[in-house]
């Protein structure tokens, strides 16, 4: 008996056997994609194309939804079958799955990969959470994230920490490719009711990113990849938008830590494209290749998870607020206790200045005497999943999985009641 | 759906604005007027700056009877619903134009069969797939097959699925917050802008960015 944890991340899978460490964790492309020449290829067979430009993804998740389970066979097939992974997986052959669904899925499809996962693939047994369900379960690790740490703050925070137990109070804000959930979970259960989402995520960042550099320099409107790359390896949170700004403005001042410079990719002796770093620059000169300069649009951007009226959207509320408006929905008493223990997960969580930005911001708008306390991982994509894997070996994971003969016994809907929201 | 208990935090609160539902519409209520004396003032947008002059300063005298009273009652309490909605239809199709992964959003069709080529692990020998039957197999193959999209699902959904998907699940942005203060910055340049484009009000920030916004953004300029 093994148990499979799968993060099913609408941009990422992370899949792996729940015993082993995180360093057999892989990664895969959740998406099907079509090349500028009109091939198929499946999930991480993007990396063996040389041309990224005018490549198009097909995701079997729609907007936080599973939405194709034709396309999601496929890349699960891969994912289990194929040796460039490295996992091989017989489902049928007594395995447990863990499997995280975005919160809020529709029922309908929620039970779809139910049916999906014990009748087609054969898995013995389910568990399936948001993936940030696992997050307080992680207790021992969360505790040595957060900032400020535990031994500055002083006493009051400082709780002993015992393996296999769990954070009573948890604010889980999981930043990935679709949107942004605020999480909120008491004694390892999530609060639906309190449970927010904001509809900024990577994909949109990306497409205000791929905006402003089209506008001011290159027209980039068909390089999915390259913005990806370019987003991934130059944008981060400023700390102060306008002083931001300021530095960028000023003539001849030190703004060396503001501005980058990325080389574009010729095809030729680069495909991906690559940020050129002072070292880099003083080894050799890239001579026939473009040079994108950037400025501001490296915090820009991420600046709409603050602001979205800052590129022109004016209905929905920015981070700060949406977490006020979840925490609003818990017990007064409970308030203080939720904000000590916000831990950040999700690809978007990987920007750099993220975590101490929303600090400071919570810290302004949320009373004084109350400690605020955050913890990012130092890889967010896969702590999600790292969490799922300690939550594997608890007690509360054996009681509270479904198995197969559960499923037929009781069906569908049975089990969809037991893995559901409810408010 | 804003109470009482939010206002935990006295120090952040705004005295000179009372709680009330009536004083909170009005100064929404003022906002097409002052959009259109002072450019500045307001966040607008093309839109609904077009809509807004009907609603706002123009005052016609109306033959009797022909008073549309839940139209001026609009007017007065601010839910004019040309104003709102086109501020909030304006913003998701820029959201929408935003929020895409291929931005021509072309949408490749699969074909009816596709395989693709990698190498796999042999089966294991012990492998049984087992055998679903009866309606639980129809069921299964047609989620296997399906190629519906999400909007088809969100249409066979039921009004209570829907409003939490739709609505309960966000955070409705504060217009007067008084906890997280609204940027407004040069659609151009990206710097702090006090001031809007007089056409069709996007932001810009200086006569040069204006400059660059008529010859290239602009949505009014050669219209007007
Ligand atoms: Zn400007
Ligand atoms: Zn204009």
């Amino acid at each position: 008996m093994s148990t499979i944890i799968i993060d099913n991340g609408s941009y990422e899978i992370k899949i792996g056997h729940a015993s082993n460490g995180v360093e057999s964790v892989k990664t895969l492309q959740n998406s099907i994609i079509r090349t500028k020449d009109k091939r198929l290829l499946i999930s991480n067979q993007l990396s063996t194309i040389n041309d990224i430009s005018g490549v198009q993804f097909k995701r079997p998740i729609e907007r936080g939804q599973l939405v194709s389970w034709e396309v999601e066979k496929m890349i699960w097939d891969y994912a289990f079958e194929s040796t460039d992974v490295g996992l091989n997986i017989d489902t049928f052959h007594d395995k447990d799955l863990i499997l995280s669904e975005a919160p809020f899925t529709i029922p309908q499809m929620s039970m779809n990969s139910d049916q999906v996962v014990f009748e087609e693939y054969g898995f013995n047994s389910l568990y399936k959470s948001p993936v940030g369900g696992f997050v307080p379960f992680n207790q021992q690790n969360n505790e040595k994230i957060y900032i400020p740490s535990t031994e500055s703050v002083g006493e009051t925070a400082v709780t002993a920490v015992e393996t296999g137990s769990y954070s009573d109070y948890q604010l889980v804000i999981d930043s990935g490719f679709n949107a942004t959930w605020i999480i909120p979970m008491v004694k390892g259960v999530i609060y639906w009711r309190g449970v927010k989402k904001l509809d900024i995520g990577g994909r949109f960042l990306s497409g205000v990113l791929r905006e402003q550099i089209s506008f001011r320099h290159y027209n980039v409107t068909d390089e999915t990849v390259l913005i990806n790359n370019i987003k991934n390896e130059s944008c981060f949170v400023s700390l102060d938008y306008n002083e931001s700004l300021k530095k960028i403005k000023a003539k001849g001042s030190n703004k060396q830590d503001h501005v980058i410079e990325y080389v574009l990719p010729d095809f030729n002796t680069t495909t991906q494209g690559y940020v050129l770093t002072p070292e880099l620059k003083e080894k050799y000169k890239p001579q026939s290749q473009q040079i994108l300069k950037l400025y501001d649009e490296r915090f820009t951007a991420p600046e709409t998870l603050f602001h979205p009226e800052i590129v022109d959207v004016f209905n929905k509320a920015g981070i700060v607020e949406t977490i006020i408006d979840s925490i609003n929905t818990l017990p007064e008493i409970v308030r203080p206790l939720i904000v000590a223990n916000i831990v950040m997960i999700g690809g978007n969580c990987n920007m750099r200045g993220f975590e101490q930005r929303l600090l400071n911001e919570l810290k302004i708008v949320l009373p004084v005497e109350w400690e605020v306390r955050i913890g990012k991982p130092s890889n967010p994509s896969t702590y999600g999943r790292e969490c799922a894997s300690v939550f594997s070996q608890t007690e509360s994971y054996q009681k509270v999985k479904i198995t197969k003969k559960d499923y037929e016994e009781h069906g569908p809907h049975w089990v969809h009641k037991r893995f559901g929201y409810s408010l | 759906m804003h109470s009482i208990e939010e206002i935990y935090n006295i120090q952040y609160y705004d005295r000179d604005s009372y709680f009330t539902s009536s004083i909170n519409v009005k100064s929404r209520a003022k906002r097409p007027n002052s959009a259109l004396l002072d450019p500045g003032s307001a966040a607008t947008n093309a839109t609904a700056n077009n809509k807004s002059s009907t609603s706002g300063n123009h005052r016609k005298r109306l033959a009797t009877g022909a008073y549309n009273l839940s139209a001026i009652e609009n007017q007065i309490h601010g839910t004019a619903p040309t104003e709102e909605t086109a501020e909030v239809k304006s913003s998701m199709k820029r959201f929408q134009e935003l929020d895409r992964e291929n931005y021509n959003d072309v949408r490749f069709d699969l074909p009816k069969t596709i395989h693709f080529q990698y190498n796999k692990y042999p089966p294991s020998k012990s492998r049984v797939k087992p055998k679903v039957k009866g309606n639980a197999y129809t069921h299964l193959r047609k989620v296997l097959n399906s190629r519906r999209t999400l909007a088809n699902h969100m249409d066979e959904l039921d009004d209570g699925t829907k409003s939490v998907l739709l609505s309960y699940i966000h955070t409705k942005p504060s217009r007067d917050s008084v906890l997280v203060v609204k940027k407004k910055l040069c659609s151009i340049c990206g710097d702090n802008s006090p001031s809007s484009c007089v056409h069709c009000g996007l932001r810009v920030c200086s006569v040069k960015c204006s400059n660059v916004h008529k010859e290239t953004r602009c949505a009014n300029y050669y219209a007007v």
